[in-house]
């Protein structure tokens, strides 16, 4: 199956985190890389192409929301999931609604499997 | 005789017939004279024209007429016959005299060539009226030559005798009796101008002597000052303030050349009063000098008199403390018109700056009432009292007793008469007095408050009968002591209160302690205790007095007060920890994911990490529940509540297992609910959580699911768990979903059922709270069961 395949970037500033949120996806199949910053991010899916991108919201610089607004632009078949330890997300996610972006979030913590789950059904299988 | 001269026949005959010629023409002439003889006998005849040597010559008939004649020739009047055309036919020469002109240049034109133009329209209108037969008279002017005007008074009248009609006409010269006329009348004029003069006129020659006066200045001297010297008959005195105060007066300056315009003087009457006059007077001269002078004097006592009274009460008004102001109601509210020394005063604003501005505008005045009822009660009743807000030139607020008063004036302006007292500071004062009213009434709730005395020696207590009522007891149902009242205290705060009262006693200071009654009947009550050392002749604290209140409001209202703070700075907090925490939580999940699923994981290492798995997923719930008021990005979707229950129970799968809790799950196939799946766990989770700590070992806690149709006959999915715990007593569970609210001293944060309630409302659900102290607890949600279509939250 090709989307077994397909590549995944996580997205998130605590390296300990994205690094074994990567590793679950490898383990599961799937081909994952993870970077620590939303401008190491665009850079990487410039020349990568990944199907999807697991990213945290708050970061320091770019947060994940415009990184998000970026890729839906610049990169419409690149699939964005947002994952967010921070209550206030909702906010950000309801203005960034009204701007005609709409994106998905989940509540860290994520158990891996529901993480796992949700990226299958994102990837459409 | 002899005679001889025979005369032949022939001679004879010619004789005979020359006397016959001659016989007739004397016949002839006989006849003739006999007519004119007869026509002057007759009166047709006036005149006879004799032609003789030296031509014709009239010859007037004096006959019977000669008196009439001569009656015309003689009179003053000039008189004309006029044929009925209005030519002249005869004049006398009284007439020609008058018009100089000769008379044959009169008889024979039209009369109307001796009027004047401008008395022509009336001549001819006489001239009618006496055509057609009526006599009349007017004033007219006749004229000689061009230039000539003569007044005359003219008659006419029809001659009844005389064939044809003819006019008589009769012309009295009016010269004279107009330049007499004139001559009266300018005398009459200055007569009456002089005698209705109500000013004292006098004239006097060079020398003072008074030659002319009126009636009016001999009123003024009580006598005929005529003829006698000005300065004796009028001792004046100058008057003016300015300058020459109290100065006699004297004719001569006047006779000097100087003239004086309204000076005001003072007459010494010989009866004592005095009179003020103003005089005017100047001198008469002509090229050769003075030739006197007049003088006008006009009585102005009364009128000064008037005036000081006007002055006088002007300067009451002035000196008054009132502020008084007039002004005009007019389309733009009023302008001032008057502004006494009060208003200066009260205002700050000089008369100056006041005028003519509009008092609301300058005063910045404040009504109580609409202005639109003062001035529909000052149309009413003419007046308006009340008090008014006004600031003052450097702004300082006053409040003032005001009366209006409406004046209209006799050509309809409508004036306001204003007076103002100033009370701001007897209102102060009233505001003194009703905050002095307050203590007072202060004072009374205080009376309330029970009174204490603790006498330290014998420990005896007294208690006021409010102080009875304040601790809940029967006044006298014991004895008052200081054990009587340690045993009224609440126990958790017993060691507080003995501490404080060990304190105050120890250093001789006020004593103030809240506490709470041991027994309040069902509700809490917190009393206030506060008294004052009271020493003895030696300095040493004998006793205590005190009062005691009931303070349970302030207390309520300060927890309410504290909950909410501490509700908001723990949202404050929320945002900062749960990213905090999320994320550890994140790795270790991811962590302990990756070590379950590696394959040279052993199975007890494997069990542990199960363990470890499902410990996070309870530290995950807590932060959820108390850091994470979180909201699912997600829209609600239709849930399935079997799957919510399942996933909690095998959450707290080990828990329950080593706590020997039995759970029976009666969750049959219902309706799904519109619903955020998490938020619903979580509920789920924290109910049963609560039910786990109040149950005790080996109790039992059920979960069902069932059907049930609200008051409006919606239909509903209700979700129970019920336990065999402790239960909940009444008075608490009215309080159990308040936030901050909790049983578990160490353990709980008092947020959980709170959170739970917000989830439910969210979810436009009931929760319900069943419970017996000592049987156990029944929580009940029901939700509106989804429809199968998708429906918005």
């Amino acid at each position: 199956m090709a989307t077994r395949n397909a590549r995944i970037l996580v997205v998130d500033d605590e390296a300990a985190l994205a690094d074994t949120l990567a590793l679950i996806f490898q383990r599961a199949g799937y081909t994952a890389t993870a970077v620590y910053s939303a401008e190491d991010a665009l850079a990487f899916i410039a020349t990568h192409r990944p199907s999807l991108v697991v990213s945290d919201v708050v970061m320091p610089g770019m947060n994940g929301l415009a990184m998000a607004k970026n890729i839906q632009i610049a990169y419409p078949n690149c699939r964005v999931l947002l994952f967010s330890g921070n209550a206030d997300t909702q906010d950000l996610l309801d203005a960034a609604r009204r701007e005609g972006h709409a994106f998905e979030v989940l509540a860290k913590p994520v158990p891996p499997p529901q993480m796992l789950e949700k990226v299958a059904s994102l990837l459409g299988q | 005789m002899a005679g001889p001269s025979v005369k032949s026949g022939a001679e004879l005959i010619r004789e005979n017939e020359w006397l016959r010629a001659r016989l007739a023409e004397a016949e002839i002439k006989l006849g003739e004279a006999q007519e004119v003889i007869g026509a002057i006998q007759s009166g047709d005849v006036d005149a006879v024209v004799v032609s003789g040597p030296e031509g014709d010559q009239v010859f007037t008939l004096k006959g019977a007429e000669y008196g009439y004649r001569a009656l015309v020739e003689a009179m003053n009047e000039g008189a004309a016959t006029l044929g009925i055309d209005g030519t002249v036919l005869y004049c006398n020469q009284r007439l020609a005299d008058l018009l100089k002109t000769p008379m044959e240049q009169i008889i024979g034109s039209h009369v109307t060539k001796l009027v004047t133009a401008e008395s022509m329209h009336d001549f001819e209108a006489l001239l009618a009226h006496a055509q057609s037969g009526e006599a009349c008279q007017a004033e007219l002017d006749f004229q000689s030559g061009e230039s000539n005007r003569i007044p005359v008074y003219v008659s006419l009248s029809q001659m009844r005798s005389v064939e044809p009609t003819a006019l008589c006409m009769v012309a009295s010269d009016l010269s004279e009796r107009k330049k007499r006329d004139e001559l009266i009348a300018a005398g009459k004029l200055s007569t009456s101008i002089l005698e209705s003069a109500a000013e004292a006129i006098a004239v006097c020659d060079e020398s003072g002597r008074i030659v002319l006066t009126n009636q009016a200045l001999e009123s003024l001297c009580d006598c005929n000052p005529l003829y006698q010297n000005f300065n004796v008959a009028l001792p004046l005195e100058v008057n003016d303030e300015t300058t020459e105060a109290g100065k006699p007066f004297s004719i001569y300056d006047v006779l000097g050349g100087r003239t004086l315009r309204a000076q005001e003087v003072c007459l010494s009457r010989p009866n004592g009063t005095s009179v003020t006059l103003l005089l005017t007077a100047a001198p008469i001269k002509d090229s050769s000098g003075v030739l006197g002078c007049v003088l006008t004097m006009t009585d102005i006592t009364i009128r000064k008199r008037a005036l000081e009274a006007v002055k006088r009460q002007a300067d009451l008004l002035r000196l008054s403390h009132d502020a008084i102001l007039v002004w005009q109601l007019g389309t733009s509210i009023g302008s001032i018109e008057s502004w006494n020394l009060g208003a200066e005063q009260l205002y700050g604003y000089t008369e100056s700056e006041a005028l003519g501005h509009s008092p609301h505008e300058l005063l910045k005045t404040i009504h109580g009432v609409p202005w639109a009822e003062i001035e529909a009660k000052l149309r009413e009743d003419g007046n308006w009292e009340g008090e008014l807000r006004h600031f003052t030139k450097d702004g300082r607020a006053l409040v003032v007793s005001a009366r209006h008063q409406l004046i209209i004036s006799s050509d309809g302006v409508e004036r306001i008469l204003e007076t103002n007292r100033d009370i701001t500071e007897r209102k102060r004062s009233e505001g003194v007095l009703r905050a002095s009213e307050a203590r007072l009434r202060l004072a009374h709730i205080a009376a309330n408050a029970g009174t204490w005395e603790w006498d330290l020696r014998t420990n005896a207590n007294f208690w006021s009968d409010e102080a009875w009522k304040v601790y809940g007891l029967a006044p006298g149902g014991c004895k008052p002591s200081y054990e009587a009242w340690r045993q009224l205290i609440h126990p958790d705060d017993l060691v507080r209160v003995e501490q404080a009262v060990q304190d105050a006693v120890r250093d001789g200071k006020e004593l103030i302690v809240e506490w709470r009654l041991r027994d309040a009947g069902g509700a809490e009550r917190w009393l206030m205790s506060r008294g004052q050392p009271v020493r003895d002749a030696d300095g040493v604290v004998a006793s205590y007095i005190g009062i005691v209140l009931d303070i349970s409001e302030r207390k309520r209202a300060e927890e309410a007060l504290l909950r909410s703070e501490k509700l908001a700075s723990l949202g404050r907090m929320a945002s900062t920890i749960s990213h905090e925490i999320n994320n550890p939580l994140e790795t270790i999940g991811h962590a302990l994911y990756l070590a379950l699923t590696d394959s040279e994981t052993s199975e007890t290492t494997r069990s542990y990490l199960e363990l470890a798995v499902q410990e996070l997923d309870r530290v995950t719930h807590i932060t959820r529940q108390t850091l994470a008021f979180h909201r699912d990005s997600n829209a609600p979707k239709l849930i399935d509540l079997r799957e919510s229950v399942d996933s909690i129970v095998k959450l707290f799968g080990s828990r329950l297992k080593s706590r020997e809790i039995t759970i029976e799950q009666r969750c049959p196939k219902v309706e799904r609910i519109q619903a955020f799946s998490s938020e619903i766990q979580q509920v789920i989770s924290n109910l049963l959580s609560n039910s786990m700590d109040a149950v005790p070992r080996r109790g039992r806690i059920q979960l069902r699911l069932s059907r049930s149709v609200g008051k409006n006959g919606d239909r509903r999915v209700r979700f129970t768990i019920a336990d065999t715990g402790s239960g909940i007593p009444l008075e608490r569970q009215k309080k159990i979903f308040e936030p901050f609210f909790t049983t578990k001293e160490v353990v709980g944060t008092g947020l959980g059922l709170w959170v739970t309630k917000q989830i439910v409302e969210k979810h436009k659900a009931t929760i319900r709270v069943r419970s017996k102290p000592g049987r156990g607890t029944v929580f009940s949600i029901a939700f509106p069961a989804g429809q199968e279509t998708t429906q918005v939250l």
